[in-house]
């Protein structure tokens, strides 16, 4: 079991609406509906996209796979991100603690990454950005490359890996986004108890738990016990998440395979 | 006939506070003439004035106590006192003076001893004294946080199943504080707790009853007048036995190291969404953003914890349960500095970190029951929350709570906290002291050491 919690809503964020007629193809989709600091969810449809769609099951009550197979932060032109697909150079992991900048094109295939969305959780959203690549070198702080290695194991079936997210051990993409939020104070899976963070709680956050993010909202504005100034004062404030999304394929299938060179 | 006490109480780098008893269960208490607190360190005697009295409500039986500030005193020097009555002693007591600073890597570490829950009725051997008593020289608290529960005025809790009369009531209190202050042997018995060291004292529930104030199984407390009369004769006594200003939170210091006791039980509101008062918690906000180095955090319950939710209502409401842990949460998140958060209450012993993502880190600290009181079965460890924490708090980005594993004890116990400076850094260093064997070897390495530095 994965320990979540009951969001108190009663209903379904309207400020996240679907986009059910995208215009172009995904990059240009990506483009016209981000700015740098949004939250970039995106949903694969091949093998390993299937895996990680389906291992998140058990964050929904109807344990149905999850849209999303990824996630990242968006750059204006791309998006940060901890790919689960092997770097070009392995060499650089070590030093960049596996977060890599990936370009709108490599997601640009409709039929490769059928469903997009684009949300923002916050108002400065540009300094999420900048703080996000700090992370690369405080491995220290988190150690993104060993979770890399258990979902590998998981999506290539690769000894007797379980689903990491049974144990306690989140999608690196996701933990990364998470964590890259947390630094500012902000909390990107508030219906998670536990460390299994994954596209699918940050998903549920936008739609679920925009009554949390009201109250944050709130309290920010109120708050008796600021931050330290120089860390969080000038930073992002959480806002209500807005934004929009594409849903091309619902239902998880490996609808897309790589042809063999 | 009288039974007398000597208590250290709060300490600075000059002085120690004692606090004198005289009980008496069968007759109205009596104020001696003639008494005086000598320091037999120094040979120095201070006459014992300021006496107050607590009566039941009849007269038949109270106690006269006063508090006797000794000062002009040596720092970290160990003094010993005693009570004497027309010349005769009565009872003694030691204690040692706070350092005025943290000692260093090659000093002795500063020794605080941390418990709750003792019940004296659970304990007919007086074996949380006898294991206090045989801790090595080396190991001796200089200060002693207990930190609620020193008394069970609701046990055993078949007796309270009916109700009581004030009278009955206020004389089952007496006769309950009486034994625990006085409980004594040959080297056991916890009088030799109280009477040697520096003790902050803050209450818990059962310094009033189960999961005071709100009502629990005590037909006295289904009542709001039935309450309000327990409350004030477990009140008055709690003033007079253990802490006279009963605020909600006192700080001190030893060198670099702020200190902040806070009492997380005797300000509850009665719609439950405070466990401090306004003015309590300002403090504790102040006390928090002043901190320059690692301080100490002491409550009533534990921090890293869920709702008791429905549970609360037959148990005890946790503080999660309080809409005011959210500022509470807020407040530690915004820390400028690590925490050390002591506290008791859980029937276990555990230690728990979390490093919030300004790096800050928190690591509670749970030692109890020194003696246990429960309602059936055995008592049962429990890892603390993956997350702190543990439920959505707005403003408040969460982060993994790791439980040390090599300690997982639910048996009878106190600890022993060793703190020490090097350099930037508090370091600390945790023992356990099992004051009963469940069959298994009690570990006698320490079970939790570690070092915070100060934030920059």
């Amino acid at each position: 079991m994965i320990e979540i919690r009951q969001s108190q809503a009663t209903g379904r964020n309207r400020l996240i609406r679907e986009d059910s007629r995208p215009k172009g193809r995904n990059a240009q989709w990506l483009r016209a509906n981000s700015t740098v600091g949004s939250v970039i969810l995106i949903g694969g449809a091949g093998l390993v996209d299937f895996r990680v769609r389906v291992a998140q099951g058990h964050l929904r009550h109807d344990l149905l796979p999850s849209f999303w197979s990824t996630v990242g932060i968006s750059t204006g032109r791309g998006l940060m991100t901890v790919p689960l697909w092997s770097p070009r150079d392995p060499s650089s992991v070590p030093a960049t603690n596996a977060i890599h900048d990936v370009r709108f094109a490599e997601f640009d295939d409709p039929e490769r990454y059928p469903n997009l969305a684009a949300i923002q959780f916050v108002d400065k959203s540009e300094t999420i950005a900048s703080r996000a690549r700090r992370i690369a070198q405080q491995r220290s702080a988190i150690d993104l490359p060993s979770m890399l290695l258990v979902w590998l194991g998981f999506v290539w079936g690769a000894g007797n890996r379980q689903n990491p997210l049974l144990q306690n051990v989140g999608l690196p993409a996701s933990v990364f986004v998470q964590t890259a939020f947390a630094v500012s104070g902000i909390e990107l899976c508030p219906g998670l108890a536990s460390a299994s963070s994954c596209p699918e709680a940050i998903w549920q956050s936008a739609l679920w738990w925009h009554d949390y993010y009201e109250k944050t909202a709130a309290v920010s504005s109120s708050d008796k016990t600021p931050a330290k100034p120089a860390a969080r004062g000038a930073g992002p404030r959480s806002i209500v998440p807005t934004g929009a999304y594409v849903l091309r394929q619902k239902a998880a299938a490996v609808t897309y395979e790589s042809k063999p060179r | 006939m009288f039974n007398y006490a000597l208590v250290p109480g709060e300490a600075t780098s000059s002085s120690l506070e004692l606090w004198v008893g005289v009980m008496s269960l069968n007759e109205a208490p009596v104020v001696p003439a003639d008494v005086q607190l000598e320091n037999v360190t120094t040979g120095a005697r201070t006459p014992v004035a300021n006496w107050d009295r607590w009566s039941v409500p009849d007269g038949s039986a109270g106690l006269a106590f006063a508090r006797v500030r000794v000062g002009q005193l040596d720092a970290r020097k160990l003094y010993r006192l005693q009570l004497l009555l027309e010349n005769e002693s009565k009872a003694t007591a030691s204690a040692t003076t706070l350092p005025d600073r943290l000692p260093r890597q090659e000093e002795q570490p500063f020794r605080l001893m941390l418990g709750s829950c003792f019940c004296a009725a659970e304990d007919a051997g007086g074996a949380v004294g006898k294991t206090f008593a045989s801790i090595p020289q080396a190991l001796t608290p200089e200060l002693k946080i207990l930190c609620g529960d020193q008394v069970y005025l609701d046990s055993p809790f078949f007796r309270f199943l009916l109700p009581h009369g004030k009278q009955d009531l206020a004389a089952t209190f007496l006769k309950n504080y009486a034994n625990t202050w006085t409980q004594a042997g040959d080297s056991q018995g916890f009088q030799q707790v109280l009477a040697n060291a520096a003790t902050w004292l803050t209450s818990d529930d059962h310094e009033f009853w189960n999961n005071a104030p709100y009502p629990s199984f005590s037909a006295n407390t289904w009542t709001e007048p039935g309450r309000a009369e327990w409350l004030s004769l477990a009140s008055g006594l709690y003033g007079a036995f253990q802490t006279p200003k009963q605020t909600g939170a006192r700080d001190f210091a030893v060198g670099e190291l702020k200190i902040l006791v806070a009492d997380t039980r005797i300000h509850r509101s009665a719609d439950r969404t405070t466990f401090l008062d306004p003015a309590d918690m300002d403090e504790l906000r102040t006390w928090v953003r002043s901190l320059t180095f690692p301080g100490i955090l002491v409550v009533g319950q534990p921090i890293f914890d869920g709702q008791a939710g429905f549970l609360g209502k037959f148990a005890d409401w946790n503080l999660p349960d309080f809409t005011q842990y959210q500022d509470l949460c807020r407040l530690l998140f915004s820390a400028p500095q690590s925490i050390i958060v002591l506290t008791g209450d859980v029937h276990y012993g555990r230690v728990a970190r979390s490093i919030t993502h300004d790096a800050v880190e928190l690591v509670e600290v749970i030692a109890s029951p020194m003696s246990l009181v429960t309602g059936g079965g055995k008592p049962s460890w429990r890892a603390a929350p993956g997350r702190f924490p543990a439920m959505a708090v707005p403003g408040v980005a969460g982060s993994p709570v790791q439980t040390i594993d090599t300690w997982q004890r639910a048996v009878n116990h106190f600890l022993i906290i060793e703190l020490w400076q090097e350099g930037d850094r508090l370091a600390f260093r945790v023992r356990t002291c099992e004051t009963q064997s469940d069959g298994q070897m009690q570990p006698v390495q320490p079970v939790f050491e570690h070092t915070l530095g100060r934030a920059t």
